[in-house]
């Protein structure tokens, strides 16, 4: 994995997403700005394109399930919530307040359209296993995806639910790896190196896709294409940590940001502008 | 007991279609009629305590009421942050059956012993912590686990347990069960110590008077009591058992910390009792010996021997107060 920066500019909607983050970042004052931004497209292509979902009818047993592991985003996850219709936008700007129903990760129960609480990371991938053996207990053929991150696959928990989910042949259920190629310390080649990482997935029983994360007709094209029968998926989204603000992106610095101040959001906003 | 937890489950799994069973690499053969039966529900897999946890997490979130089964200290020690984070957070009912309570294992050695079992699953909000005495006991515990709201967790004894509690009065989820009535001294312990703690009282009547020194000598003059949940269990339910007692002694296979004896302290202070408290338990270190089982208790006192001689050699019944 290498890190690079963007070239290509992001259409309005992904610049609008990424306001939209900004505004949860400018009320909480914090945030986990890097994830957040390497993360929009991934899911926007899932709650736009892909996620069968009704926020009016959010407990629909046939719906897709999807569980953030690397809860840490949930910024960009609160975001497609909110666009989705499961609270309104202005709820964003309580991020991380002492009554807000959204905090710095994500919790079922407090957040409408969240489906697992996460935060440590390694959890959700054996969760989203243990759904897909529900679903296929009661025959359902709902999708349930699962989104990780890079620096998360240092945790063995994760390859012990890659185990299982070969084992058991879930077809249903998709891991999206954010790949953004840099953990909070540093490059993930330099803290642990992962690669090659779609060989990993592929032996572990998964279809290994490698594609450009922040692409949106690559990411469609992975998300909604069949999987090969009695295999789960693995789709390794190759993205830029900071996506849409130039100084942010690929800097370790910006993986989490506290007491933000006017003046950041400002930068903030312009960047994303001009992205 | 363990024989009575999983048949218990396999006859839930025949009734209940919300009922799954998960099993890490058991014992060849283990659950393999249920199996049979319900092939879907029965789930015999990997040695990856972590991942099974949140898998069960996962099932229960979709409406499952998943039993996972290994050894006590897997569960507790190895999946702990998957036990809070997965299960307790979200308030599920997920139920770990966890073979060889206390020291079951003390052949294998300190990695398979469950002796910080009940503190580790106290400090955990929402998780029942049940300890059975015997098979009957176990079988009515997993029944009600079938339906009971949140997640649980299932201290296994070794087996071969005789059945003590069939003349007792119905359990109840969070009622401590009277054993023997009696004072003013009284017994307070859990799990498979509640037939030693019987024993030990039958010792002090067969030995005759003066069996508590300062004692009247009549033959009810030590109450004995079984927690089988040591949560949910408020400290009014202490309360209740302690009231016009002088001294307590509480019995359990387990550190000095975390477990019923605190809880007995915890309600002894907090509401102010005046009593006089006594604690026979297992030492705060890891075993540094093997042998069986009833070797470590006979070591730190806990066979009906020790448990009987800790009793006569309380003053007066209440020698603290």
């Amino acid at each position: 994995m290498t890190q690079h920066r963007s070239t290509a500019s992001l259409d309005d909607r992904s610049r609008y997403l990424r306001q939209r983050a900004i505004d949860a970042l400018e009320g909480g004052r914090r945030g986990h700005i890097g994830s957040t931004m390497s993360l929009i497209e991934i899911l926007r292509v899932l709650y736009e394109d892909v996620l069968n979902v009704d926020p009016s009818n959010p407990s629909d047993p046939g719906r897709d399930r999807l569980i953030l592991s690397k809860g840490h985003g949930c910024i960009a996850l609160y975001v497609m919530l909110a666009e989705r219709g499961f609270f309104p936008r202005e709820t964003l700007a309580t991020f991380c307040r002492y009554d807000s129903p959204l905090g710095g990760h994500p919790e079922h129960g407090h957040a409408p359209g969240v489906e697992a609480s996460t935060g440590s990371l390694g959890h959700g991938l054996a969760v989203g296993v243990g759904m897909a053996l529900a679903a296929r207990i009661r025959g359902q053929g709902h999708r349930v995806v699962v989104v990780l991150g890079d620096g998360e696959l240092d945790e063995g928990s994760v390859w012990e639910s890659a185990l299982a989910a070969g084992h058991h042949r879930l077809s249903h259920l998709t891991a999206v790896v954010d790949c953004n190629a840099l953990q909070s310390y540093g490059p993930v080649t330099e803290v642990w190196n992962l690669e090659p990482l779609v060989d990993k997935w592929r032996s572990f029983g998964f279809t290994a896709l490698d594609i450009d994360g922040h692409s949106l007709p690559a990411l469609r094209a992975a998300l909604t294409s069949d999987p090969p029968p009695e295999r789960p998926r693995a789709i390794l989204a190759r993205t830029i940590k900071g996506r849409g603000v130039d100084f942010a992106e690929n800097a370790p610095d910006w993986h989490h940001k506290s007491q933000l101040s006017p003046a950041d959001i400002r930068a903030l906003r312009e960047a994303v502008a001009r992205a | 007991m363990r024989k009575a937890a999983l048949a218990a489950i396999a006859a839930l799994l025949d009734h209940d279609e919300r009922i799954v069973f998960i099993g890490s690499d058991l014992g060849a053969g283990t659950m393999s009629e249920a199996a049979t039966r319900h092939p879907h529900r029965v789930l015999m897999e990997g040695i990856a305590e972590q991942h099974l946890i949140g898998c069960a997490a996962g099932m229960a979130l979709e409406g499952y009421v998943p039993f996972v089964h290994t050894i006590g200290t897997f569960l507790t020690r190895r999946a702990l942050e998957q036990v809070i984070v997965d299960v307790a957070l979200h308030r599920l009912p997920v139920r770990l059956i966890a073979a060889g309570g206390g020291m079951v294992y003390a052949p294998l050695g300190p990695t398979h012993e469950a002796i910080d079992d009940f503190a580790l699953m106290r400090a955990i909000p929402g998780m029942a912590v049940i300890a059975p005495a015997d098979p009957i006991e176990m079988h009515t515990v997993i029944d009600d686990l079938a339906t009971a709201p949140g997640p649980a967790y299932v201290r296994v004894a070794k087996g071969g347990e005789p059945d003590i509690t069939s003349s007792l009065s119905p359990l109840r989820a969070g009622r401590p069960r009277p054993v023997i009535h009696g004072g003013p001294l009284v017994v307070l312990t859990t799990g498979a110590l509640l037939h030693e703690c019987t024993s030990a009282v039958e010792v002090l009547r067969a030995a005759g008077t003066p069996k508590l020194s300062g004692g009247s000598g009549s033959d009810d003059e030590v109450g004995l009591w079984h927690l089988p949940y040591l949560a949910p269990l408020e400290h009014e339910e202490v309360a209740a058992i302690l009231a016009g007692q002088q001294a307590v002694l509480v019995v359990e296979e387990h550190i000095p910390s975390g477990g019923l004896g605190t809880i007995v302290a915890e309600a002894i202070v907090t509401l102010g009792l005046r009593i006089g408290f006594h604690h026979l338990s297992l030492p705060h270190r890891y075993p540094a010996a093997y042998g069986s089982q009833r070797d470590h208790w006979a070591a730190h006192g806990l066979t009906a021997e020790g448990i009987a001689a800790t009793l006569a050699a309380i003053p007066g019944g209440g020698g603290r107060v």
